[in-house]
């Protein structure tokens, strides 16, 4: 009846996906999340890298804005996803349906990336913006939003792996950006450097370090296939996790 | 249909359920009775996939939950405790979840959707959104997404906890109106549920089965011991010996609760529906009863005369 791949139903996918991707706009938390990441960007952008005093329309530090932004965002988005079933016992209407664990946990893994690009589009503002007082270059700006899309959704099935361990929304927040932050200074140069003969290997496991290439515009799949490995060990470890509870 | 073999759960050191067999015929409505904690929801939770048992295993329409989860689990309509429900949802939206999560195309899923609501009364509640039910409504709509798929077994725990007396009663009536086309089986620690919507009735208790039997010899076992508390009007020193006089045989006893000048109290444990004595004794002696009752036996009288009284 409809497609499958490795036993898994898309059909089923799709059912998960569709009542948690709606369910960022069911109360109006997801607006709010996507204002505040928007916000947050725009002032990062704009304020703090001073962009309007500097004459130059860079758009370099625009994409270095995301990494900061992501330490905030990305667990507010996946914090509820396993923890707020598991609060309220719908853990078990969802498990005693005929899907399986994995159809269950792409689903939100979906759902969570679904909503991760509504945010990405809603900082077109500002690559617009030099757009008009400037002449970017599109293929720069094109590379960076993919770099920022797989980065995050590297983020996403880490922090939906962290909702799994917890009832508590609030600690799978916690935890989440205890986890994007400190990767996230892993990727710094001036960390890089006190690490030593360490560097190379503490840069490789850094996910904003594997960005910073791909936003820069070094389109390089080594970092790309980084991304979706990182994002594949999260959904098994969540997947293994899961089976070991029953 | 439903056939539990030796269903064990544990959790670390604990022993939830304990090597649990039972069988239920198709068309049964079953009561799994115990008090909190004795095992009933992790074995529900056995039977319906969540939990893979420890050792055992649970064989519904003639599959095993073990082998072919995801094909018992379709013939399966479960009620968790206090209907966990997403209440964020409408309940039009939250039922079309349950029906496409099941794999119901559009034409049943309307059909199917339909029929729960109808059965459910639900239809002014239809667009509500879930957050704003009360309780009983909210259970309603839990029951409603187990009919979707028009399951041939229906498993619900607590169907009726939370609920007021009037809710309780709509409730068991639906489930009786159930019961016609489906096998049943439904949790709850209260006995007077089971003997308003079962025909038979399982005991657990710390894990164990410790009765599995119909509810006539449930009865029965109710008949062995009566408690009967009657109040006389007045201090009447006298009725303690007299009643002892009739109520003399094994297993019978007469005891003084209280007396003061304005009543006397005794509590008479007999082996037979002794009340009718009770009165017209009363009444040959000019006493004045001013409440005159039987004690219903609870379920912990019951499990104590099962376990041997520990």
């Amino acid at each position: 009846m409809s497609a499958k791949c490795a036993g898994i139903s898309c059909a089923n996918v799709g059912v998960v996906f569709k009542r948690e991707f709606l369910n960022y706009f069911n109360t109006p938390i997801g607006f709010v999340f996507l204002a505040i990441f928007s916000f947050m960007i725009n002032v990062l952008f704009f304020v703090f890298t001073q962009f309007w005093e500097a004459g130059i329309a860079n758009l370099d530090r625009f994409f270095a804005t995301f990494s900061l932004g992501y330490v905030i965002f990305i667990p507010a988005v996946t914090m509820r996803l396993w923890a707020e079933e598991k609060r309220s016992g719908t853990i078990e209407l969802l498990f005693t349906m005929p899907i399986r664990h994995e159809e269950a946990i792409l689903g939100k893994y979906f759902s969570a990336l679904a909503f991760l690009a509504v945010a990405l589009a809603s900082t077109l503002f500002v690559p617009l913006t030099v757009a008009v007082i400037a002449d970017p270059d599109w293929f720069l700006i094109f590379g960076g939003y993919i770099g920022a899309f797989f980065m995050g959704s590297a983020y996403i099935s880490m922090g939906l792996m962290f909702s799994w361990l917890t009832k508590d929304q609030i600690v799978a927040f916690l935890f989440t950006v205890l986890a994007i932050f400190v990767l996230y200074l892993l990727g710094l140069e001036p960390v890089l450097e006190a690490m030593g003969s360490l560097k190379p290997i503490a840069a490789f496991f850094s996910v904003s370090w594997h960005y910073e290439s791909l936003s820069r515009g070094l389109f390089d799949s080594r970092d790309i296939i980084y991304f979706i490995s990182f994002s594949a060990l999260f959904l098994y470890l969540n997947y293994r996790s899961i089976t070991n509870r029953r | 249909m439903i056939e539990a073999k030796n269903l064990t759960k544990t959790f670390g050191d604990i022993t939830a359920v304990d090597d649990i067999s039972f069988s239920i015929q198709k068309g049964e409505i079953v009561g799994l009775l115990g008090p909190n904690g004795a095992g009933k929801t992790t074995t529900m939770r056995m039977l319906t996939g969540f939990y893979d048992p420890a050792m055992g295993d649970a064989i519904i329409g003639g599959s095993s939950v073990i082998n072919s989860r995801q094909h018992v689990q379709k013939m399966i309509g479960y009620l968790p405790e206090t209907a966990a429900l997403y209440s964020d949802m409408l309940v039009s939206d939250f039922l079309r979840f349950i029906g496409k999560a099941r794999g119901l195309d559009d034409n049943k899923l309307q059909a199917g959707i339909e029929k729960a609501v109808a059965s459910t009364s639900l239809e002014k509640y239809f667009y509500r959104p879930i957050s704003i039910l009360s309780k009983g409504y909210k259970q309603r709509v839990g029951l409603a997404s187990t009919l979707l798929h028009d399951p041939s077994v229906l498993i619900l725990d607590e169907p009726t906890s939370g609920l007021d007396p009037n809710q309780i009663n709509e409730m068991q009536n639906l489930i009786r109106q159930l019961s016609k086309e489906k096998t049943i089986i439904l949790s709850t620690h209260i006995l007077a549920e089971v003997e308003a919507t079962c025909q038979r009735a399982i005991i657990i208790s710390d894990g164990k089965k410790v009765l599995d039997s119909s509810l006539d010899d449930i009865e029965k076992l109710k008949e062995g011991s009566h408690h009967i508390q009657v109040v006389l009007k007045g201090k009447v020193s006298e009725a303690q010996k007299i009643y002892a006089n009739i109520f003399n045989g094994n297993n019978e006893s007469v005891e003084t609760v209280s007396s003061d000048s304005s009543e006397t109290r005794l509590q008479i444990t007999s082996s037979m529906k002794a009340s009718e004595k009770v009165f017209s004794t009363a009444v040959e002696n000019k006493w004045i009863i001013t409440e005159l009752f039987t004690e219903k036996l609870s379920l912990e009288n019951i499990f104590q005369s099962l376990t041997g009284g520990k």
